[in-house]
């Protein structure tokens, strides 16, 4: 008797890991950012928002399609190097199996990261800007954000607009950017819609990413004579030129290009003088609501549009996975091509949430300007997305 | 005609740090017959002095280069007496190869300790200019220049009137004649590359106010570095304060007329021309 009862509390006790082990499951995603280098703000930024999000599922009980698996982020640094990007990408598909990457903020890193996937057949989920993005004709690539062109498209005529609305004339634009993917794609953006405005484009002048004294640059702003500047620019080319501008007793309007004008790091370096510019931007945290007070708690500073995107399309991915029941990533990738998204977080969004179409492009989502004020970022264009009132620079 | 003006001017101003940094590289090789090519990561480490001085001390970068000199000296006496002297008499490629592992060395070794991210100050003095006539210059900018200007000026009265100095530049005129006077050599090199990289490091620290620190920042400089050495000519000090000033007005003036991508591109092509026609440098004969 004796004997079959520890037999049976014995095949019980085998039973018990493996039972646990069936209802505890991770999924791990994959994440591919600039955690070191000239962009290591944003790549810090986006993979807080990746953590929260990934924190928050889980405290919900994970993902519910698959049995309440927990989600567990792979973190991979692609440095400020393609060619790095690519092979931790590459490892992170092969060695550590994930079901989908996610990066990589910067649209030089993720052109280089999205081709290891794309190969791999892996979903790579975006919110980097480049055209050449969604140009390349591929399958397992997600962009939650517009393409670059629409984005500076929309930064030339919301700026218009915005003139308009107060009275101001606006004639000669300054395009300056910086020279990879990312501010090429915007630029060009830029300078379409001003050429379609009818406006006088007086400088198109690209300068080296990796910029370490904007003075030429700002010497060319400054013999140009425009009445509005659109630069587009990471983070330290950001400070160094306006740091210039003021330098060189420029006091015309900016509006800038999202990336590096609309993280809290740019006020801080600047104070005072970045009070009153205006930036393009793919969403801003006074339409966050929860998710954006939960991060301010968390970490100390606003959350960024990059650490709001990534989040979402970690939302995304999991409702994806609910959809498909499944952690195979070509079947992720079947349900994210026909998702339709709009629940809280992902309707912080500006156009209310996620819909991709046949290039990997949400087609819900529009750009918005937010401006600096009192050291806050406060969305001011369009008038359907503002939470506050423009005011002109003087 | 005056943005020209302005592009001169602000090329002066730059180019009198690009002259200390080379000053020191040139200094070096008189006297030892070491091209240093850790000679720029000297001056990222007196960046990350200043800046450390800066965030712990409350201190302005400029002045605190006045911490930085001995700081860097006392390294890079370190550096001579245990690595360079032990390939002073060897052929010129193992010179090379440990030099620039040593660069490489700095490089990592900071980016281990302070990550690879980009720092920078704020001093009040940032986005100010100061109104000259027409021309409008930022205060970083003369800042950087005159304490560069103070640097040389002390350079010249130390090789000038001092016996020390004075060895140094014995040494640099013929290292055999000044062992039979009875200057000692080797303690003439730790001297020499003492004061050679806290040059750059000194350099290095009044060039925060309007610059980002990182491991690798080295890298531009390096560059510009050897156009100037090679300019003014190896070993050449003053070639090395003209050519230093004359590569800045250069990089200055190329950015007004050519887009600002190919600024360093007119800097190598005199680089090569030079080498090509007048490797002796444009200054000529060899003086300490």
């Amino acid at each position: 008797m004796r004997r079959v009862f520890v037999f049976v509390l014995a095949v019980v006790m085998a039973l018990t890991p493996a039972a646990a082990a069936f209802a505890q499951s991770t999924v791990r995603i994959g994440a591919v950012l600039p955690l070191t280098g000239s962009q290591a703000a944003f790549g810090q930024a986006s993979l807080n928002g990746i953590q929260l999000a990934v924190d928050l599922i889980n405290q919900a009980g994970g993902v519910q399609g698959l049995g309440g698996a927990k989600l567990e982020v792979v973190v991979a640094d692609a440095g400020s190097d393609p060619t790095t990007a690519a092979s931790v990408t590459q490892r992170l598909v092969s060695r550590d199996r994930v079901v989908a990457v996610l990066g990589a903020f910067a649209s030089s890193l993720s052109l280089a990261a999205s081709e290891v996937t794309e190969r791999n057949r892996v979903p790579f989920l975006t919110m980097s800007f480049t055209d050449i993005l969604t140009q390349r004709g591929f399958r397992y690539l997600f962009q939650v954000v517009p393409k670059g062109t629409v984005i500076g498209a929309a930064q030339m005529r919301y700026a218009m607009e915005i003139g308009r609305a107060m009275g101001r004339d606006v004639r000669r634009v300054a395009i300056v950017f910086e020279d990879t993917a990312y501010g090429s794609s915007q630029a060009d953006g830029l300078a379409a819609e001003a050429r379609r405005l009818g406006l006088d484009v007086v400088l198109f002048e690209p300068y080296p990413a990796g910029l370490t004294d904007a003075t030429p640059v700002v010497q060319k702003i400054r013999n140009a004579r425009p009445d509005m500047v659109f630069p587009v620019s990471y983070f330290t080319d950001a400070v160094l030129i306006i740091r210039s501008m003021r330098q060189a007793g420029l006091n015309i309007p900016v509006v800038g290009g999202a990336a590096g004008y609309v993280i809290p790091e740019f006020y801080e370096a600047l104070g005072a003088y970045a009070e009153g510019i205006f930036s393009i931007n793919t969403s801003n945290y006074d339409h966050y609501g929860e998710l954006g007070r939960l991060y301010r708690e968390r970490h100390g500073q606003f959350m960024t549009h990059e650490a709001f995107e990534h989040a979402v399309l970690v939302y995304a991915l999991v409702e994806a996975m609910n959809k498909a029941r499944s952690a195979d990533p070509a079947r992720v990738a079947e349900a994210l091509r026909s998702l339709e998204l709009t629940s809280y977080p992902v309707s912080g969004l500006p156009g209310g949430g996620i819909r991709f179409d046949e290039t990997g492009l949400n087609v819900m989502t529009y750009p918005i300007m937010v401006q600096w004020q009192n050291g806050e970022l406060v969305t001011v264009w369009p008038e359907s997305e503002a939470l506050g009132q423009p005011i002109w620079p003087e | 005609m005056v943005e020209v003006l302005e592009a001169i001017v602000n090329g002066v101003l730059v180019g009198g740090v690009y002259a200390i940094i080379s000053v020191g590289l040139t200094l070096v090789y008189g006297i030892m017959d070491i091209v240093n090519f850790a000679q720029a990561d000297f001056l990222m480490l007196g960046m990350f002095a200043a800046y450390l001085c800066a965030q712990f001390l409350g201190l302005d970068p400029i002045l605190s280069s006045i911490l930085v000199f001995p700081v860097i000296f006392l390294f890079g006496a370190l550096v001579q007496r245990g690595l360079v002297q032990r390939v002073q008499s060897a052929p010129i490629v193992s010179q090379i190869f440990l030099t620039v592992g040593l660069s490489l060395v700095l490089q990592s070794l900071m980016q281990m300790i302070f990550g690879a991210n980009f720092r920078s100050v704020t001093t009040p003095y940032q986005t100010q200019a100061i109104s000259v006539g027409p021309l409008n210059l930022s205060v970083p900018y003369v800042l950087a220049f005159l304490a560069s200007a103070v640097m040389a000026l002390a350079l010249w009265l130390f090789l000038e009137r001092t016996d020390l100095g004075r060895c140094m530049r014995a040494t640099a005129q013929n290292r055999v004649a000044a062992t039979l006077v009875g200057i000692d050599p080797s303690k003439m090199y730790v001297v020499a590359f003492g004061i050679g990289t806290a040059l750059a490091g000194m350099a290095g620290a009044v060039i925060l106010p309007y610059a980002y620190v990182f491991p690798t920042v080295g890298h531009q400089y390096a560059l510009i570095m050897f156009t100037v050495v090679v300019l003014g000519g190896l070993g050449n000090v003053l070639g090395a304060l003209v050519g230093g000033l004359l590569v800045g007005v250069i990089h200055s003036v190329s950015a007004v007329f050519l887009p600002t991508q190919l600024q360093n591109l007119v800097v190598f092509i005199i680089f090569i021309l030079t080498l090509t026609f007048k490797p002796t440098g444009l200054v000529g004969r060899r003086a300490a």
